[in-house]
């Protein structure tokens, strides 16, 4: 996707190593909010392991086993990392002397796990209002929140960031590594996609259809010229909105009286939103972006009949999507299995299902139940307090209950990975260990499923961001002597 | 008979099929409707069977399965690589490695084979409420009279490899109550294995939860405790009316004659006629619990236990059995006690015997060993030691002659994420079987 700003990793590192302090000493002054919140996670990421600053420390890693996932495993192999970039994956390889030496040699190296869907990285993933295209998460993202801290911990280098899943068009996602001061260090794509939710806060999905659908004809009519609603520009909100809900016929008109009538507030941000996309804005721009093609929506069905909808939307509107799946989406898996979209599961993977009818208990294991209709699928963790088990946080879990339910360790692997990758369009930057790609590597400690296994080093861009042995959370977690 | 009610409300016997095959599972209703009561519910089962599965009447009680498994995992640490087991009557016949197989005998080949796990701590099935919000003291409850045996929630313990699960009151009470343990078999046969478990007193901040005075209390009448403090009075001076001596002289070797009126119940946690369980979680209830279990020479279990890392000494000089349920959640827990994973480990260090209890036991065995605990302690802790703490290791907890034949089958090596659970079986029938996982 050609609009995807993809950083210039060099420059970065000039730029944070010079402006390192002043950086410093401005978050203090001027991020008071941000400190009063989050002064106590500042200093137990200072102490416990972050980052230092600056990127690209060149390096050799001696592997006892690289998982490359592209291509077969490597045994005793060694990895050149220079800029932050690898350089040289193989065996016998020279290592030059001025390179920084990882003895791995009795470890497993696999490329960073790749998140293809979290919105926890922001301090509030959802709005009031419900149609607001023109937000990033790029100015939402806290890099001082614990899901970066803990993405570091299970070996997760590069996210995506999306808003959540409760507003009908809720932003625009960006794609960021896990390490950082500053969004701007982490920005790998600034918008990698504009997130759509097809569950109505409330209310019946009719409207919220056609309410969405209002947006994206807007959106389309801008896009070709057919200025016939006669918005006179931003400034005029709420008076050009008018405007807009009369020229746009009677869904709109509906649709909007509703909004205005059920949400007080938000009719004027959506008006303003309406009346912005008839002109090319930065404000209508990323619904133009979707509708021309140069970037993906992230949709979120709640059931199988959205992920009808989904396509429907996806078939006029001629848009390309990931779709987020919520659990009971699995009826859906046929025709999803038919288009080939990714999808992103729930994290709850294994569930149980009361029939309304027989009341009959009916156990539904998504992996499976995907896996056997042929679509490729990817997990997402769940860190909130409604998660109901340990393992849904951890991806390598994820994968390893995929496995117990018949998928092979590789698919498994892939689809923390190169699959991510693939589906999120950078996958030849990060997803799997090659020459050129970013040196986003894991080294653990044993088999990646293996339950034994832990996170020994993750490293992001070249530059060492997690030690296992320096991570005193995880030592007080575990050794209650430590406390 | 009402149609299309899975759960039988008229209590006829039912066998879960384990393909979900509902065509044969009405034909076992409408059977079991015209002959319950002239047949027991297993010759019923026995004939009815499962049209479309083998594997069940191979299975069934009265008959005999030879199961080889390349992993046998006793429960009690012990693991035999291969080994055997034959069942016959519902009951484990021989176990070992290199046994001679008897002539005509179905065989069941499996890669790991490990006893049916034993929760030692749940609320499963008990309908209509646990708790009682009327009176803090409640020692006459019996969960058992209040257990739906049909409850689908007991089938998702069996598939999850449960087959003997401890349930409990609520510990909203002070004194709560007895608890049940019986069988997760869900044919509506009732399968205690004990009706009257132990009487449960609550020596943590539950019974105040809904009393606070910041809140309307939830009941037509205000009941104590308010607080902690309230709590360990109502709990003291009800076993002191029990025991019938002033506090004290409670130290004398025996206690003496009840106080009029005093529940014969509580004199039986006084007597020990019966095990005692307490639910306790922060450091500070746990020190409270054994001050209080010091004072009335009981031996209470203590359940909960998620700070005990911080009192181990204690628990190890008191000879404490522990039913943590510290890894069944994810969080805090609802006292918001301190995480600590490496809570098991440390208890097995110090040599206290523990069993996991709660949801996704299995699982739970699983964290415990990526936390530390070693791999035979781990699965002891969900087999051999609830079994041992609930008095009941002479009927299951291991694969051993003489008991139970309640059997899990892995497609792998039981403490690894990646392994399926292949079939249950309690007493000698499987019950489910998962298909291509």
């Amino acid at each position: 996707m050609e609009s995807f700003k993809l950083r210039q990793k060099v420059d970065n590192q000039m730029n944070t190593n010079k402006h390192a302090v002043w950086r410093l000493t401005w978050c203090g002054l001027i991020g008071r909010k941000f400190l009063t919140r989050a002064i106590a996670p500042v200093c137990c990421l200072l102490l416990g392991g972050m980052p230092a600053l600056g990127f690209g420390q060149d390096l050799a890693i001696k592997a006892g086993r690289i998982i490359t996932v592209n291509g077969p495993a490597i045994e005793d192999g060694v990895i050149l990392v220079r800029a932050g970039k690898i350089t040289a994956v193989g065996t016998g390889l020279d290592i030059p002397v001025d390179l920084r030496l990882i003895d791995a040699s009795d470890r497993v190296v696999m490329p960073g796990i790749v998140d293809p869907h979290s919105s926890s990285g922001l301090s509030q993933s959802n709005e009031r209002n419900a149609v607001v295209p023109f937000l990033s998460v790029v100015d939402g993202i806290d890099p001082i929140r614990s899901y970066f801290e803990e993405s570091r911990r299970n070996g997760v280098t590069t996210a995506a960031v999306v808003p959540g899943n409760s507003t009908m068009i809720g932003g625009q996602a960006a794609i960021v590594k896990t390490a950082g001061q500053y969004v701007d260090d982490m920005l790998v794509v600034r918008s990698a996609g504009l997130k759509i939710s097809l569950q109505p806060p409330s209310g019946s999905r009719m409207s919220h259809i056609a309410k969405l659908r209002a947006e994206l004809e807007r959106a389309k009519r801008a896009l070709t010229g057919d200025e016939s609603d006669g918005a006179s520009g931003e400034s005029e909100a709420s008076e050009s909105g008018e405007d807009e809900q009369t020229a746009a016929g009677t869904v709109d008109t509906v649709a909007e009286s509703e909004e205005a009538a059920a949400q007080g507030s938000g009719s004027t941000a959506q008006a303003n939103a309406g009346s912005a996309a008839a002109k090319p804005s930065p404000a209508n721009s990323a619904m133009q972006d979707l509708l021309t093609g140069k970037t993906r929506a992230f949709v979120y069905c709640q059931n199988a009949s959205d992920v009808g909808q989904a396509y429907r939307l996806m078939d006029e509107y001629g848009f390309s999507a990931i779709l987020v799946l919520g659990q009971d989406c699995y009826p859906a898996a046929q025709e999803i299995a038919k288009r080939q979209t990714p999808v992103i599961l729930d994290p709850e993977l294994v569930f149980w299902k009361r029939d309304p009818v027989t009341r009959e208990d009916e156990k539904i294991s998504l992996p499976q139940k995907y896996r056997e209709a042929g679509v490729k699928v990817l997990f997402q963790s769940n860190d909130s307090e409604s998660r109901q088990s340990l393992g849904t946080s951890y991806f390598w879990f994820q994968a390893a209950t995929a496995v117990s339910y018949g998928w092979s360790e590789e698919e498994a692997i892939a689809a923390l990975t190169v699959e991510p990758a693939k589906a999120l369009g950078i996958e030849d930057y990060v997803g799997s260990i090659a020459e050129g790609r970013d040196a986003d590597l894991v080294i653990l400690t044993g088999h990646p499923l293996d339950l034994n296994t832990w996170v020994e080093t993750t490293i992001v861009d070249g530059q060492v961001v997690y030690e296992r042995d320096e991570d005193w959370k995880l030592k007080m977690l575990l050794e209650a002597d430590a406390k | 008979m009402q149609i299309g009610d899975g759960r039988n409300r008229s209590g006829t016997p039912r066998r879960w099929d384990p393909k979900r095959v509902r065509s044969s599972n009405r034909v076992g209703m409408q059977v079991g409707t015209v002959v319950a009561g002239i047949l027991s519910s297993l010759m019923l089962w026995s004939l009815v069977g499962d049209s479309d599965s083998t594997w069940a009447q191979d299975s069934a009680a009265n008959s005999r399965v030879w199961i080889e498994a390349s992993e046998l995992h006793v429960g009690n640490g012990e693991v035999l690589r291969p080994g055997s087991v034959l069942v016959e009557n519902g009951k484990i016949q021989a176990v070992g490695s290199g046994l001679e197989r008897p002539d005509g005998v179905p065989v069941l080949e499996v890669f790991a084979l490990m006893p049916g796990l034993v929760d030692a701590a749940s609320d499963v099935g008990v309908s209509g409420g646990a708790g009682e919000v009327t009176s803090e003291v409640t020692p006459d409850f019996q969960v058992s009279a209040a257990l739906d045996v049909n409850d689908p929630a007991l089938q998702r313990l069996c598939d999850s490899g449960v087959t003997t699960v401890h349930v409990t009151p609520s510990s909203d009470n002070v004194i709560a109550g007895f608890s049940g343990v019986l069988k997760t078999r869900g044919d509506g046969t009732t399968r205690w294995l004990h009706q009257q478990a132990g009487m449960w007193l609550s020596m943590c901040n539950d019974p105040t939860a809904r009393n606070s005075s910041r809140s309307r209390p939830e009941g037509l009448y205000v009941r104590q405790p308010t607080n902690r403090m309230g709590v360990v009075w109502i709990l003291r001076s009800r076993l002191h009316a029990a025991a019938g001596t002033p506090l004290a002289e409670m130290d004398a070797a025996n206690p003496g004659e009840a106080a009029p009126g005093a529940d014969p119940n509580l004199r039986g946690v006084i007597d020990k006629t019966f095990p005692t369980y307490a639910v306790s979680r922060t450091s500070y209830d746990i020190e409270t619990l054994y001050r209080i279990a010091d004072e009335f020479k009981i031996e209470p279990v203590l359940v909960g236990g998620h700070e005990a890392y911080k009192v181990v000494d204690l628990l190890k000089s008191e000879n404490a059995r522990v039913i943590f349920t510290g890894l069944s959640t994810s969080t805090n827990g609802p006292e918001r006690t301190e995480l600590c994973w490496g809570t098991p480990a440390r208890l097995e260090e110090a040599g206290v015997t523990f069993a996991l209890a709660g949801d996704g036991l299995l699982n739970q065995a699983r964290w415990a060993r990526r936390f530390g605990v070693s791999e035979s302690v781990a699965l002891a802790a969900i087999t051999s030691r609830p079994a041992e703490i609930l008095g009941i290791s002479d009927r299951v907890g291991r694969i051993a002659p003489g008991l139970d034949a309640d059997l899990v089958a892995l497609g792998g090596t039981p403490l690894q994420a990646t392994t399926a659970l292949e079939w249950v079986m309690i007493d000698g029938i499987v019950q489910i079987k998962t298909e291509g996982r």
